[in-house]
């Protein structure tokens, strides 16, 4: 119970974003928004402002609840483990992905809005290392935005058998890419930090997120899609530290 | 290799982006000219943001990886103005130079 008070004076504390996030995180909504809502412009050649418009703005909504759940994850876990999370947007990701929306007409989307940096509070590390930034630690902490997006994608598809709506299947579509770009093992996305914290992990957030990624699009339940996921992660982690990681260990 | 790489990477840069420029602008190119402007500007918002890295440190290598792929850009540009192609080029790079410069936007380079 002590530890859920503790976190709960952390979060009321040092959850708030600063104005340079905001900022950040206004810029990369907007732009994320009108990678994914490019080709919905209208019908063929002609451009329809009213009904683009209408599709912008269901995007921003969209991808600013995505941002929010993705980030707000990564965020409550640093602060659970006594680092402070600052999101900062990364402006060759987000122009990449303007002109890669450009060039494939609204075909193909490139989700790279930023990364994380993190603040050690040594104060609320008492007990643990408390001398720098833990590798180890970041890397969890990484994992946990590209997790939170594949479980928000998994709750809307759970909620899609009840309500069909194309929102609701956009939302589904997003935070899959989402969650995908950020195993990325690419600095500043957040597959480097959890590569570079751990291996075993990376193998094993990455594998059974992929594996979920492709199931939740498979016309299956949601519940086998998220039992088989996990069984397939585990599977793929045990191969991956039989035929790579062991031989690395023993060879050190 | 690795000595060639160490002393003329910017020369193996230029001609690789001079390459990518070039591709980028057939690609363009093929939807409209509009499109070919509007990622010739993106581009160059990109190299401001390259430049904005390099600020205090060595930038020539930097010019000479951006002209070539300027120069690629151009040989790609079927149709369209080359002039409003340079001029949306320089814009950017400018545009982008002076919101990290002022502050106005922060990012993580990498």
């Amino acid at each position: 119970m002590g530890e859920i008070v503790d976190l709960w004076d952390k979060i009321k504390r040092y959850y708030t974003f600063t104005p340079s996030e905001i900022r950040g995180l206004i810029i990369a909504i907007i732009v994320i928004a009108f990678i994914i809502s490019f080709s919905e412009w209208g019908a063929g050649d002609a451009a329809n402002l009213s009904l683009g418009f209408f599709n912008f703005f269901n995007s921003i909504l969209i991808v600013a609840l995505s941002f929010l759940v993705h980030i707000s994850a990564q965020r409550i876990w640093s602060l659970g483990t006594g680092y402070r999370l600052e999101w900062k947007m990364w402006g060759f990701g987000l122009l990449a992905g303007l002109i890669v929306v450009f060039l494939t007409n609204g075909k193909f989307w490139l989700i790279l809005p930023g990364g994380f940096i993190v603040h050690h509070l040594a104060g609320h590390r008492l007990g643990w290392f408390r001398y720098d930034i833990n590798w180890w630690a970041v890397g969890l902490i990484a994992v946990m935005g590209p997790l939170a997006s594949i479980i928000i994608a998994i709750l809307f598809k759970a909620l899609s058998a009840a309500a069909v709506n194309s929102l609701i299947q956009k939302l589904i579509m997003f935070n899959i890419a989402y969650a995908l770009y950020s195993l990325l093992p690419i600095p500043p996305l957040d597959g480097s930090k959890t590569f570079y914290g751990s291996r075993m992990l990376y193998a094993f957030s990455t594998t059974g997120i992929v594996a979920a990624a492709i199931l939740l699009t498979l016309n299956i339940s949601v519940g086998i899609a998220v039992i088989a996921s996990f069984l397939i992660g585990i599977v793929l982690w045990v191969l991956y530290y039989i035929f790579f990681e062991s031989k690395i260990w023993h060879a050190g | 290799m690795t000595d060639f790489f160490f002393r003329s990477w910017a020369e193996f840069f230029f001609f690789v982006l001079m390459v990518a420029g070039f591709i980028i602008a057939l690609w363009a190119s093929s939807f409209s000219v509009f499109i070919s402007y509007i990622v010739v500007f993106l581009s160059g918002m990109v190299g401001g943001r390259l430049l904005y890295d390099r600020k205090k440190k060595l930038t020539i290598p930097y010019y000479l990886i951006l002209s070539g792929f300027l120069i690629g850009f151009l040989l790609g540009t079927l149709y369209g103005s080359k002039a409003v192609v340079i001029t949306l080029f320089v814009l950017g790079i400018l545009f982008s130079y002076h919101l990290y410069n002022k502050g106005y936007i922060k990012d993580l380079p990498y």
